[in-house]
């Protein structure tokens, strides 16, 4: 039988978030609807809370409580990321809900002199990740699980003492439905041993077959499949130069040639990717890295050459150049992309292709699209967004009627100085409140003495200003 | 310049209108305005609030009533300009209501154009949709129909100004101003934002799209409207408001003919039953005072116009008798010698000296009240009967208006606001509301919230701006209107949540400010307990007995023995905790002892501190003074301490010189003060008018400071009269016949303030024997037996959790004569597995199946219901060990929530699990202001808003109940254990006041781990 390796993380999301502050204060992670406490730290346990108690009761237990919202997604995460931090040193990792890591350790043994010298690497990698953690060994997947979770923490293999201490938990450690608990319960089997000491058959007369199974399944006795851990794809390439590079001219070749790579690797996959990054190695001191996008996904090497030839005219080195790195962790499919026939496309370049090269140029955040937003104020009556969110998707979010506003509204309110004749208005605008920008104020079209057709207003205190000229 | 208001939305048009009807009506006086439209969308819940302001006001504004209707994309207001037009817009707004489930409303073209009377004012779109409806109105309603202009002053203001001026032009229809108000002040602004974002579910700055662009949906001044609108327009709307002729006090209330026999008049018919009820109710001829006091009753009830009222009541009841369907009647009018001759209630005149006079009077100006408590379970059939004999069209609940309370509002806004909503509920579970030291908006800041920061601010406010704005119309709880004619001539009428019950729109107070009369239908779980203790003890003595005949019998100085030592788990009212620990030192001795004992111990008199006077006086210790003549008259039956709140609103006309009709608002302001704060006015009036009239300054701060803790809890003589008289006849059943009071207690649970468990104990402490549930001879109720001749209660098969009552009955109807011998009869006259399976876990297959986990097993098994397996003997080997005590009493828990055999804390001692301790029944041995340890099972902490901090305890042992009291800085100091323990050790004081006996904790200490899967559950903070 397979000798497996569990190891439970209770307070993931705890530990995550917190393993460099003091742990002073009592800190709780909260889920579900009663917002009952799933994850808390000793500071909480030490104020007399527990787990499962609701934040009602936490809170009133303790007043300076400190309570985060359960987060699944990072949760999850986080154990990927151990994952891939084991993986280095266990080959079937296996992962286990959002809480625990099951690591087969029957194959691994022979790279390993014995047990404890595997178990010792595998916790040295552990402490680096600075995370509690319960373990056990055991000879199904299922009972490591269960010893670990009933933080066993011992390094055993002997079977007589797991299945011992196995058959002292009591039933409602098993992951059963409450249903099946009770019926075992009321039947007076509360200890593990009391369940495995009655033959199957007795058992599946009187319990369903998932009952049963589990039974099998903790027992050895039925298969239990487990998926194991797939690290994820990455295309890693590193050029050493033969030479010392100081102008940054000269690398264009080599990572011409990195490109012709990546473009080789894309397209045997059918792959795209809408962000590289590239790294140069420089003497004696810390290499540098470059983000390079493409809103577009892309995949042919003189595309992104162009690209990358853009943003290095922005870079200088502080050191010559020895090699250079490209790294890409990303992929997308390329009918993700799939463009319109007859949308707008004139000329050569796609206004995604356009965007890339004015990110490339200019930096990422220095581009920004705009769109009109509901809000009353004129100056905050257009808001940026994400670049080249689709047209139809902008006006899904607004629909008003068509307001008179002047074509150009100043970028700075002025106090009005000339003399005008009031055309048209009120228009009376009061609102913001809620940012701490509140205005209050009435519009007017007016016209000056040469004629200019202005917007001007008046505040609460009768200050007349110019907000905007008409065409 | 004359204006009226004629679109006008007050915050009964939920989550849009962001002032309440009294601030805009309050707001129109002040600008001036000659008249103004209370038109809320679809409802007129709001207008009567509004009417009784002007009126108690005397304001010189005329309210019109009117409402908005949005249809497609048709907006109109519809305004009534007479009684036909108010009836016509009740029936549009009912049907409209009625078609759609609870909050919403669906018009129909039809409704619209079936209008003849209203008149109607079109707000138009503003867009092409127009056209249409401006054909339409001007074909089907040319004469009754207007262009309802607003000024929005915002970017589309002129386009729309010159786009209704076409219209008017286009189809010749008149246009009048309207302000389309949704606020009586521009500062209402963010509240009007905040609003909006609730009804979106979503934060302001998500909806800016939906917000208004500016305050002008505020009520205006009039110079302003005069440079807004064209004066024809200001005009125009003044002239529609003139023919507005309306108003609410027209609504005559017509009651149900049918009531009455053809050639009778009502008051004759009355006269004539309470004739026949006389020599029925005095078979030896009426005493002449008594016979004095019905006459002047009948004279009063005539005078102020209320047969019918009696009459409706008189039927329900009899109703009611017929299907022997135990009830009682309370309230000001309940406790009358008329209600007494009507049997109404059985509260024998003789035996209370109650006079009718004291509870309805003319100078007071309210109208009768009474309420009718039915048994619990069997109430529906008298809402049921209502409904047949009167036809869903006449008959509807009222409403109840369910408001922003503090959690609602903090949910709300702070979702309107952005702020997370764990947090929220953070804030929630942390403030403390009975703190009166710290307002929840310093306890908030103390919770982390930025007070400066701008958000925190706005929290606060809109927060308080919020709270008692109304969320939505529920159902009252049994508070019936009665028409003789389709009720939604009067009231619109909604659906409610509850299928098959309508609700009108407007709740109790409206219904008082109008006069119109409802009858309150209320379920009581007591009184199904008294009737089937009644019924058992016919059924097992013979003996026939009654309320009335229990009242009539005169006090039982035995039973108030038995009060007097507090020994009254189980009796209605004088049970709780609270009322428990006075019992002693109150001593009640007579029936109005009891009248006083149940009205005493209520947030009112604690808070006014009344109680400790009276108790004094009452044991002779203090001299009882009064301050004038008066106020002798007033209070010379509570020793000179005002109890009851007839008594406060007495003193408030007699001492402070309150008119009838001041003296009638101050009592509703008691009822809603929480809500609204209304009660602050009366103060200075209240301390002014007794100090003026030579009374003492504290006398007249703690009058003042009794009536606020009246509130909403408080209790008046004329329900305390009532209360009291079952309080005595539950006393009197558990006194005479435990077991069947105790039986009749337990079939009638969920009811009262103890659990099965509870109550059982009690009853056992009473030498009642009490036998276990049994296949055998067990019925689905529970019964009285007759055991080692003494009575005893057999366990009835409702005991046990989950079993069906249609198995129940299979297996007493099919048991054989000799009884069940095996689990396959059982399974053979078709009860199911899951039944099976609850009874033998509440070992009610013992007597054939040995221990509950191998009946359970072998029923478990799958194959013994195949038919091969059928005749064979199963096998017998067993793969479950029989249970020990302590699963055994798990199980009876869980099966059952009691047990009958060794109590918990008697197990853990028998197993050495306990360090020393005393027991309940060894307390009376120690002395007072001894040490002392005890411990038991909590079954009950209560923290009385009233008892300044004190938390009450209740630990059960296995000899009966102990008191603890926790002190506040006790409970701090010991949070957890104060908290969350289910098994508590008490290191304390004993105290000891008679026969009572509490003891005072000094340290807290949890041992719930003693009792691992001891599945009993406490009852926490009733």
């Amino acid at each position: 039988m397979a000798l497996w390796l569990y190891l439970h993380f209770p307070q993931l999301q705890l530990d995550s978030l917190y393993h460099d502050k003091a742990q002073q204060q009592p800190t709780i992670i909260v889920a579900g609807r009663g917002h009952s406490a799933v994850q808390l730290n000793s500071a909480a346990h030490a104020a007399g809370i527990r787990q499962g108690m609701g934040l009602g009761a936490a809170a009133a237990t303790c007043s300076s409580l400190c309570v985060h919202e359960y987060d699944e997604e990072q949760t999850r995460q986080r154990l990927t990321e151990l994952a891939q931090w084991l993986y280095l040193n266990t080959a079937e990792i296996h992962l286990s809900g959002t809480t625990g890591l099951l690591l087969k350790v029957s194959g691994m043994l022979t790279m390993y002199r014995d047990i404890s010298e595997y178990w010792h690497t595998i916790q040295t990698r552990l402490q680096a990740q600075n995370v509690r953690y319960h373990f056990s060994l055991g000879y199904s997947p299922l009972a490591a699980q269960l010893l670990a979770e009933a933080k066993f923490d011992t390094l055993s293999e002997d079977r007589k003492q797991l299945e011992h201490r196995l058959g002292r938990l009591p039933v409602s450690a098993l992951a059963l439905p409450e249903k099946q608990h009770q019926g075992l319960l009321r039947v007076g089997i509360q200890s593990v041993q009391a369940l495995f000491e009655i033959p199957m058959l007795e058992l599946g007369k009187r319990f369903n077959t998932e009952l049963v199974h589990y039974v099998g399944r903790l027992r050895g006795k039925l298969h239990h499949p487990v998926s194991f851990y797939q690290p994820p794809e990455v295309f890693e390439r590193q050029l050493t130069l033969l030479y010392e590079l100081e102008n940054l001219d000269w690398v264009a070749k080599p990572l011409f040639k990195l490109l012709t790579q990546l473009e080789q690797f894309l397209k045997l996959r059918n792959k795209l990717t809408k962000s590289i990054q590239f790294t140069l190695l420089q003497r004696d001191c810390e290499p540098l890295r470059l983000e390079i996008g493409s809103a577009e996904g892309e995949y042919r090497a003189d595309k992104w050459q162009g690209l990358c030839q853009l943003v290095l005219e922005r870079t200088q080195l502080v050191a010559p150049l020895q090699g250079v790195a490209l790294s890409v962790t990303g992929f997308c499919e390329p009918d993700e992309l799939s463009s319109d026939l007859f949308s707008e496309r004139c000329g050569t370049m796609t206004a995604a292709g356009l965007l890339a090269v004015l990110q490339a140029k200019l930096g990422e955040d220095a581009v920004q699209g705009i769109k009109p937003s509901a809000d009353a104020r004129p100056e905050f009556a257009t808001t940026h967004c994400v670049p080249l969110t689709s047209q139809a998707q902008r006006l899904n979010e607004i629909e008003c009627e068509p307001m008179l506003r002047p074509n150009l509204l100043l970028p700075q309110i002025l106090p009005l100085q000339q003399s005008v004749t009031l055309i048209q208005g009120p228009e009376r605008i009061c609102t913001g409140w809620w940012d701490g920008h509140e205005v209050e104020r009435d519009y007017f079209i007016a016209q000056d003495e040469s004629k200019r057709w202005l917007w001007v207003f008046r505040d609460r205190q009768q200050r007349w200003y110019l907000h905007g000229v008409f065409s | 310049m004359q204006y009226a208001e004629l679109f006008c939305q007050s915050n009964f048009s939920f989550l849009q209108g962001a002032s309440r009807p009294e601030e805009l009506v309050r707001q129109a006086e002040f600008l001036g305005y000659s008249a103004m439209a209370i038109t809320d969308e679809c409802s007129l819940a709001g207008v009567v609030r509004a009417h009784s302001l002007i009126k108690n006001e005397r304001l010189s504004i005329k309210l019109i009533i009117g409402s908005l209707l949005r249809f497609e994309n048709l907006e109109v207001v519809l305004i009534c300009p007479d009684k036909a037009a108010y009836s016509e817009l009740c029936r549009v707004i009912s049907n409209a209501r009625r078609r759609s489930s609870k909050g919403g409303y669906a018009l129909e073209k039809w409704d619209l154009m079936s209008l003849r009377h209203c008149f109607m004012i079109w707000l138009p779109a503003g867009n092409v949709v127009d056209e249409s409806w401006g054909e339409w109105l001007a074909r089907y309603h040319y004469t009754r129909t207007w262009i309802g202009v607003q000024r929005r002053l915002d970017n589309q203001d002129k386009r729309y100004v010159a786009h209704c001026e076409a219209l008017a032009k286009q189809f010749q229809i008149p246009i009048c101003a309207v302000g389309g108000v949704l606020m009586h002040s521009p500062t209402r602004l963010r509240l009007q934002h905040a609003l909006t974002a609730i009804a979106h579910n979503q934060a302001v700055d998500q909806i800016k799209a939906q917000l208004l662009a500016n305050s002008e949906r505020a009520m205006r001044s009039k110079t302003k409207l005069t440079k807004l609108f064209q004066p024809s327009w200001l005009e125009e709307s003044q002239r529609i408001a003139k023919r507005c002729s309306f108003d609410l006090d027209d609504l005559r209330y017509q009651y149900p003919s049918e009531l009455v026999p053809a050639e009778q008049t009502a008051m004759q018919y009355l006269r004539t039953l309470v004739e026949q009820g006389k020599r029925q109710r005095f078979p030896n001829g009426v005493p002449t005072e008594i016979d004095e006091t019905i006459s002047k009753e009948l004279n009063l009830i005539e005078e102020l116009d209320y047969p019918y009222f009696f009459l409706t009541i008189y039927d329900i009841v009899m109703f009611a008798k017929s299907r022997g369907i135990l009830y009682q009647g309370r309230g000001s009018a309940a406790n009358s010698v008329v209600c007494y001759c009507l049997e109404i209630t059985a509260v024998d005149p003789r035996q209370v000296a109650v006079l009718f006079e004291r509870f309805i009077s003319k100078e007071r100006n309210e109208p009768p009240d009474i309420d009718v408590d039915f048994e619990h379970q069997r109430r529906e059939e008298v809402i049921q009967y209502i409904y047949q004999k009167y036809g869903r069209k006449r008959a509807a609940l009222a409403a109840t208006v369910i408001t922003y309370r503090f959690k609602s509002a903090v949910r709300d806004v702070g979702k309107a606001l952005g702020i997370a909503q764990s947090q929220l509920e953070y804030f929630i579970k942390n403030v403390n509301r009975r703190d009166r030291s710290l307002n929840w908006q310093a306890q908030i800041v103390e919770l982390g919230l930025e007070p400066d920061s701008m958000k925190g601010q706005q929290f606060i406010e809109l927060v308080n701006e919020i709270m008692g704005f109304p969320r939505h119309l529920s159902q009252h709880v049994g508070g019936f209107v009665i028409s003789a004619g389709p009720l939604h001539d009067l009231v619109p009428v909604e659906n409610a949540a509850m299928a098959d019950r309508t609700v009108i729109q407007w709740d109790k107070d409206d219904l008082e400010s109008l006069k119109l009369l409802k009858v309150d239908v209320l379920a009581l779980g007591m009184l199904t307990a008294i009737r089937k203790a009644f019924d058992l003890v016919k059924q097992h003595t013979d003996r026939h007995l009654s309320i009335a005949e229990l009242t009539r019998m005169q006090d039982d100085p035995a039973v108030y023995n038995m009060i007097q030592k507090a020994d009254t788990v189980g009796v209605f009212q004088i049970e709780s905790r609270a009322q428990m620990s006075m019992l002693p030192r109150l001593k009640p001795a007579c029936y109005y002892d009891l009248v006083i004992q149940i009205a005493i111990v209520r947030p009112g008199p604690i808070q006014g501190d009344m109680v400790h006077p009276f108790l004094k006086r009452r044991n002779g210790e203090e001299r009882i003074e009064y301050p004038s003549e008066a106020v002798k008259s007033v209070l010379e039956r509570t020793l000179g301490v005002p109890i009851f709140q007839e008594q406060v609103i007495k003193l408030a006309m007699v001492a402070a010189g309150f008119s009838g009709g001041e003296a009638d608002q101050l009592r509703r302001a008691m009822a809603s003060w929480k809500k609204t704060g209304e009660l602050m006015q009366f103060k200075d009036k209240l301390l002014k008018g007794m100090t003026e009239r030579g009374y003492d300054n504290a006398f007249a701060e703690r009058i003042f400071e009794q009536i606020c803790g009246f509130g909403e809890y408080g209790f008046p003589e004329s329900h305390s009269a009532s209360f009291a008289v079952l309080a005595y006849a539950s006393s009197w059943l558990k006194y005479y016949y435990p077991a069947m009071f105790f039986t009749a207690l337990l079939n009638s649970l969920p009811m009262g303030f103890y659990s099965a468990s509870q109550l059982l104990q009690d009853v056992r402490r009473h030498q009642v024997v009490v036998l276990p549930v049994c296949v055998n001879q067990s019925e689905y109720d529970h019964v009285v037996c007759q055991s080692q001749g003494q009575w005893g209660i057999r366990l009835g098969f409702r005991i046990i959790k989950g079993l069906n009552q249609h198995m129940a009955a299979q297996i007493v109807a099919q048991r054989p004569q000799q009884g069940y011998r095996r689990v396959q009869c059982l399974s053979d006259i078709g009860i199911d597995k899951g039944t099976l399976e609850r009874l033998a876990s509440a070992n009610a297959l013992q007597s054939f199946s040995g221990d509950r986990y191998a009946a359970r097993w072998q029923i478990m098994n799958s194959e013994a219901s195949l038919p091969l397996f059928k005749t064979e003997q199963l096998d017998k080997v067993h793969h479950v060990h029989a249970p020990d005590v302590f699963a055994d009493l798990i199980e009876d828990y869980t099966a059952t929530g009691v047990t009958l055999n060794k109590h918990p804390i008697t197990l853990l001692e028998e197993a050495g699990l306990l360090r020393p301790f005393t027991r309940m029944n060894e307390l009376a041995g120690k002395a007072h202001k001894s040490l002392v340890t005890v411990v038991g099972v909590v079954t009950g902490r209560q923290a009385p808003g009233t008892a300044g901090g004190v938390t009450f305890f209740t630990l059960e042992d296995d000899t009966g109940n102990i008191n603890v009291v926790v002190w506040a800085g006790t409970a701090r100091a010991q949070k957890q254990a104060y908290l969350s323990s289910k098994l508590l050790r008490v290191k304390g004081i004993v105290e000891k006041e008679g026969e009572v006996i509490h003891v005072i904790a000094g340290r807290l200490i949890d041992e719930s781990d003693l009792l691992q899967g001891f599945n009993h559950k406490s009852r926490n903070f009733h």
